[in-house]
């Protein structure tokens, strides 16, 4: 409870202390990752960019690796944990079942987490033989120390406590609630989590029954293309995982800190099962370059993907009309007159607004990624990164900070520290995700490839129809800049909200939506209709595709080595041919 | 006077600043017109900071606006 008790409404802190605990600890983890993530980051930023350099290439894997965990792993998903049990708490007010169990899947994610940053963090060390520089797609050949894999699965198992957590207390309110409707923001964290356990299949296959006992030297060979379309079976979902609860925030809480309502409940549940029927199905859109995968299977790949715009343009409708009820409520009049009404000095309204404007622009050149013919163009190349730094690195991520604004100081009966520096950091992300994203998007137009730190080759130009590519990477660093400055920002301001005087009355309710749940068809909580549904989509994609990879290759073959075995020996092949063979002396050009 | 708050002209300037920019990509990738980008830069902030400066000495401005404190 508060020091004192004055006015307002209570906290959630002072509803539930026990839970709010929880879910500081799982976003208090979450900003740690993103802090550090946020470091690697702008050292692999410089790096590539040649701006400045303080490592050795050698090590730039290493540093891309725990970038990526960091951030889409560690970041995202803590965040997801803590977010989602405000949520289902909050709203079917009532506490969790057990909290110990609570405590026990946090402990999890934790030691998972530790686990698995470090074999990356070993690579640093050139006499251990820890190593994990296999990226966030950590997919065969590439292989890391078995313990990156343990600690992948121990945070996974993890994540699928905290669902079952979650579902503990729903079906706990169910037997005191049996004719009520599943309230919004748990029906939203259930459905993810079915969503979860269903693409999780996936990535336990291939991390348990190939890659850790591959690491463990159980055997020598691996079927590299069956991990790799076993990893994209979680691989895609994942993306969803980090974008709902980013929705959820959208639909639940934006609409109140808009001045309004949701426009419509219905809509969100619909919107939330389209994601758990299509998410998982669509794979293989990230393999229209594996030339063991027919066109076929990549066709309806790309057909499910592009039904997935379907929730999104959903949610575009809703929330924009949800902020535009909330104009109008206060005072904002005209065709566009109202939106100079919305609370644009929030920074909790101003981020996930942002937000989602950038997701907007996400979604644009993620449709170039999930065509077909036009993937080949930027398949691989500098545009991808950039896309996922609009989708993830900023409708995802600057939701979730902007949300922290608004739930910090409820979660901690104190006041934040300062709103105008909150206010100029999501402006900060915006504007520097903006140069950064643009310049990965044009570099990567002009054939720039991702995931390298010498992306300019000896010997060639990339061509450049405008401006340079010099040019490119200074706004590209300049961008990653920004986005560390703005983490700062962020991090330290969270921090010293922690530290600041407590205070009471800061509680503050969710509007209830314009459409309510007795509008929503009751089919849509019919959660066990869904399942089977989407198991049954999931089923029509990938079972022919997996059986024609095992057939044409085996469980275990065709007999791929693991990557760092093949480098060195290659090299020496190549520098040996380049003494006097025709070969050689091709070789010889392109070593200079 | 004016009626913009500096949230509201903070806000503006990056998203008019991030709109011009991403037209200089446009134009360069679609239309093949290839900017000076020292230039370009320049004249996209000059042209910035005179918008800011003129929302919030009122000299531009839509009229009222609902209060925005929250």
């Amino acid at each position: 409870m508060s020091e004192q008790l004055e006015s307002g409404a209570p906290t959630f802190l002072d509803r539930f202390p026990q839970e709010a605990r929880v879910v500081r600890a799982a976003l208090g983890s979450s900003f740690i990752a993103l802090f550090l993530g946020a470091l690697f980051g702008i050292v692999q930023t410089l790096h590539r960019t040649d701006i400045l350099r303080f490592m050795d290439s050698s090590y730039y894997y290493t540093v891309l690796t725990a970038h990526g965990v960091l951030m889409v792993v560690s970041f995202t998903i803590f965040f997801l944990v803590g977010i989602y049990t405000w949520g289902v708490v909050r709203s079917l007010d009532r506490p969790l079942v057990d909290i110990r169990f609570t405590w026990a899947w946090y402990g999890m994610m934790v030691a998972g987490t530790l686990l698995a940053v470090v074999p990356i963090l070993g690579g640093f060390v050139d006499t251990s033989e820890l190593s994990a520089d296999v990226l966030f797609t950590f997919y065969a050949p590439k292989q890391a120390h078995p313990l990156f894999y343990g600690g992948l699965s121990v945070f996974l198992i993890g994540t699928w406590m905290a669902g079952a957590d979650w579902f503990r207390a729903y079906f706990a309110w169910r037997t005191e609630n049996p004719d009520e409707r599943i309230p919004l923001q748990t029906f939203m964290a259930l459905v993810t989590m079915v969503m979860w356990y269903i693409a999780s299949i996936g990535i336990t296959i291939a991390v348990v029954g190939f890659l850790l006992p591959w690491s463990l030297g159980f055997f020598d060979q691996i079927n590299a293309l069956l991990t790799r379309t076993l990893f994209w079976f979680w691989g895609h979902p994942v993306v969803y995982f980090w974008l709902m609860p980013a929705y959820m925030l959208w639909y639940t809480v934006l609409p109140t800190i808009s001045g309004g309502r949701l426009f419509s409940d219905p809509l969100g549940r619909v919107v939330f099962i389209l994601f758990l029927m299509l998410s998982t199905p669509v794979g293989i859109h990230h393999q229209y370059l594996d030339p063991g995968i027919s066109e076929g299977f990549k066709a309806i790949a790309m057909t499910n993907t592009i039904f997935l715009l379907l929730p999104s343009l959903l949610t575009a409708f809703t929330v924009v009309a949800s902020m535009e009820h909330g104009a109008r409520q206060r005072g904002g009049t005209g065709l566009f007159g109202w939106l100079r009404a919305l609370p644009w000095r929030d920074p909790a309204f101003t981020g996930m607004t942002l937000a989602g404007l950038m997701f907007a622009a996400g979604g644009f050149s993620g449709m170039v990624n999930a065509g077909l013919n036009i993937n080949y163009l930027v398949h691989n190349t500098l545009w991808v990164p950039g896309h996922f730094h609009l989708t993830v690195g900023t409708a995802v991520a600057l939701t979730f900070m902007a949300g922290t604004y608004w739930l910090w100081p409820q979660l901690t009966n104190r006041e934040l520290y300062s709103r105008p520096i909150a206010l100029a950091q999501v402006i900060l992300w915006f504007v520097g995700m903006a140069l950064m994203s643009n310049a990965m998007h044009v570099a990567g137009l002009f054939g720039m490839p991702r995931r390298t730190a010498e992306p300019q080759y000896d010997g060639f130009d990339f061509t450049a129809t405008f401006g340079s590519i010099a040019e490119f990477d200074l706004q590209l660093a300049i961008g990653g800049t920004l986005l560390t400055i703005s983490t700062l920002m962020f991090v330290f301001n969270i921090a010293l909200t922690s530290g600041g005087p407590k205070v009471s009355g800061l509680g503050k309710e969710l509007s209830e939506p314009l459409s309510g749940p007795e509008d929503s068809p009751e089919i849509l909580d019919n959660l066990k209709l869904w399942i089977i549904i989407a198991l049954v989509l999931v089923v029509l994609a990938y079972t022919l595709p997996l059986a024609s990879i095992i057939e044409r290759g085996g469980v275990f073959g065709p007999g791929v080595d693991p990557v760092p075995m093949i480098v060195e020996p290659l090299l020496i092949y190549v520098e040996a041919a380049a003494d006097e063979s025709t070969l050689g002396r091709l070789a010889g050009g392109v070593l200079g | 006077m004016s009626k913009t708050t500096q949230g509201g002209i903070l806000l503006g300037s990056a998203v008019l600043f991030v709109i011009i920019w991403e037209l200089r990509s446009a134009l360069g990738v679609m239309a093949g017109i290839d900017t000076h980008p020292v230039i370009y830069g320049a004249a996209t902030l000059i042209f910035i900071i005179l918008v800011a400066i003129g929302l919030n000495l009122g000299l531009i401005g839509f009229g009222e606006t609902a209060d925005d404190t929250n």
